[in-house]
């Protein structure tokens, strides 16, 4: 169970389900990421609109690495370790299959609440 | 601007009071938290680390710190999986037919006395191993799961030599924990292993009722493959220690240095 918190806590609820994809999408973008830096780039691109909790955020890697989605790399930077995901093959196969949903989602969504669309 | 060793140590005693236990979950916390930290003294040059580490946890330790059993259960249920597949790689499977077969092939009338005992030493080395080099230091969920699978073939080799013997360790257990538990100061939050004693304080006299009647089944071939079966499950487990570690690329050395 996770939470995203956004600005109006009230749309946290739509969502719920999305973060794996989120991450997933990012993953696909640059080679590998660590915790801190995904929660700043979702914060960045969405103009702090959407800032995703370390609550919410570990337990999704984590359960991605364990589906063997995500693997991980760790590294000493700055003096500590820091621990970087990557998608592994499957988790390369499992991306294009989970955008292809969402996209599917945002589309039917839009059918039911545009109205030009709607009456199409 | 980079945390210094002290305040990146300050951090991790932080999180390990707030009952962050496992260095495998801490290391990434110590890194978010330091991350935050980091980009709020830039922006705030003026305030001190303390200033900022105190805001920041006014604000996220609530969120940082939960779903903490979900994660440390995740680690294991991996690392246990790990476990489970070890048995299916080639050279295991190879040894599991000869334990089958040696002891069904070769009647050796010292086998089983001598597999025993490379049992208990490997039981004895590798519970002194855990607890002076693993376990007090460097506590990781997978140093975790794979004590409790350890434990088994422990009990197990107990409970062949002697099955009243588990009437021996289950108290030496309550106390061990008691002790450990007091040194980490978490005696009132966790009383887990205390019932897992007990427990097996009440299955030891089901094993022994279970020992009266199925000794006339059990042949010492029978025994001298389970035990040919337990170094099989030694070397699995300690396979899978050594490719977890290799995995991380750090011989948990410590979180940083």
């Amino acid at each position: 169970m996770f939470v995203v918190e956004f600005r109006t806590m009230s749309n946290s609820k739509l969502y719920k389900g999305s973060l794996a994809t989120i991450i997933l999408k990012l993953l696909s973008q640059q080679d590998k990421m660590y915790g801190y830096e995904i929660t700043q780039k979702v914060k960045g691109l969405t103009k702090g609109e959407l800032n995703i909790t370390e609550g919410a955020l570990y337990p999704a890697l984590h359960k991605l690495e364990a589906e063997g989605v995500l693997e991980v790399e760790v590294m000493r930077v700055d003096n500590r370790l820091r621990k970087y995901y990557k998608l592994t093959e499957k988790g390369e196969k499992e991306t294009v299959s989970k955008l292809a949903e969402l996209e599917e989602y945002i589309k039917n969504m839009q059918v039911l609440f545009n109205p030009k669309f709607g009456l199409e | 601007m980079n945390l210094s060793k002290e305040e990146l140590q300050f951090i991790d005693t932080y999180l390990k009071n707030s009952d962050v236990i496992c260095t495998d979950v801490r290391l990434e916390l110590v890194d978010h938290v330091a991350s935050a930290i980091e980009v709020g003294l830039e922006g705030n040059p003026d305030q001190t680390f303390y200033e900022v580490f105190k805001s920041y946890m006014v604000h996220n330790k609530k969120s940082l710190l939960k779903n903490l059993e979900e994660q440390q259960a995740k680690l294991r249920e991996k690392i246990i999986m790990r476990f489970g597949k070890g048995f299916l790689a080639k050279e295991v499977l190879f040894l599991l037919v000869l334990a089958v077969l040696i002891p069904s092939l070769i009647e050796l009338s010292f086998s089983q006395e001598i597999l025993m005992r490379v049992n208990v030493c490997i039981s004895i080395i590798a519970t002194l191993y855990y607890f002076l080099k693993f376990h007090k230091t460097k506590k990781t969920s997978v140093g975790a799961s794979l004590m409790s699978i350890m434990l088994i073939p422990i009990y197990v080799t107990f409970y062949i030599q002697n099955p009243f013997g588990l009437f021996l360790i289950a108290p030496v257990m309550v106390l061990a924990t008691l002790l450990h538990k007091k040194i980490e100061k978490r005696i009132s939050k966790d009383w887990s292993m205390v019932f897992m004693a007990l427990f097996t304080m009440v299955f030891a006299s089901l094993f022994i009722l279970f020992t009266k009647w199925s000794e006339q089944f059990v042949t010492d071939n029978i025994i001298e493959g389970y035990f040919f079966f337990q170094l099989i499950m030694w070397y699995v487990l300690f396979k899978t220690l050594i490719r977890y570690k290799k995995e991380l690329g750090i011989k948990y050395e410590g979180i940083f240095n």
